[in-house]
């Protein structure tokens, strides 16, 4: 796979990921899973939330061995920060 | 204890011993960022050299307000004598320590080139941090 059909299929991961985020999770969430990591299968909207976010993506694959899972973390848009800039993470 | 060095950036950095599903390994010295709210980032020339399997897609916010997608992988770490599973993420081409990977740990720097950084896990030192 070349790197722009790595970033096409990233970017159709991230389109239907941030889809099953946003309407089959956000729905379901409640006060107390704030700033908590989702991660959520972006074929069937199947979830799990954790404050740990390598415990919500393993349990999400313990009942779902196949999911394509986006992770998300509850109240932000992005799950993960970086300080650096895109110069130095490109 | 887990011990690394400044370098001539006066950055704290860390040296891991990675491994993949197969016993393949690759040692990466990383940049201690505690702005990184992750694991670890590799290149993905990392990734492919420990044959590491993708467990999950994600998204992070640069500090110039600028996104950028990226997988992340499954790979065990030797910490502190013990090995460890952690989440691994492909972004870009530096390795960075994040404050995930340090969670549960004190973490000094002497900061000066050449400069002793320390990671003592806060609870037992003789057994790993928690995932």
């Amino acid at each position: 796979m070349t790197a722009t059909e790595n970033d096409a299929r990233l970017a159709e991961l991230a389109r239907l990921g941030d889809y099953a985020y946003y309407t089959k999770v956000v729905p379901k969430l409640r006060p107390e899973d704030a700033e908590k990591y989702v991660a959520v299968d972006v074929d069937t909207g199947e979830y799990e939330a954790d404050d740990n976010d390598s415990d919500a993506i393993d349990r999400l694959l313990a009942r779902l061995p196949s999911a394509r899972i986006w992770m998300m973390q509850v109240g932000h848009a992005a799950a993960y920060r970086i300080r650096a800039g895109s110069e130095g993470v490109r | 204890m887990i011990a690394g060095v400044v370098n001539g950036r006066r950055e704290a950095t860390l040296a891991l011993t990675l491994r993949g599903p197969t016993g393949a390994t690759a040692t990466v010295v990383t940049v201690i960022d505690t702005g990184y709210s992750g694991f670890l980032t590799v290149s993905g020339d990392v990734v492919r050299q420990l044959g590491l399997a993708v467990k999950s897609a994600s998204r992070a916010r640069l500090a110039d307000g600028k996104e950028c997608l990226f997988d992340m992988y499954e790979a065990e770490i030797d910490w502190d004598g013990h090995p460890r599973t952690i989440k691994v993420s492909a972004i870009g081409d530096e390795a960075l320590a994040g404050m995930k990977l340090l969670a549960g740990c004190r973490l000094t720097i002497d900061i000066e080139v050449g400069g002793v950084v320390e990671i003592v896990p806060l609870s037992n030192q003789s057994q790993p941090p928690p995932p």
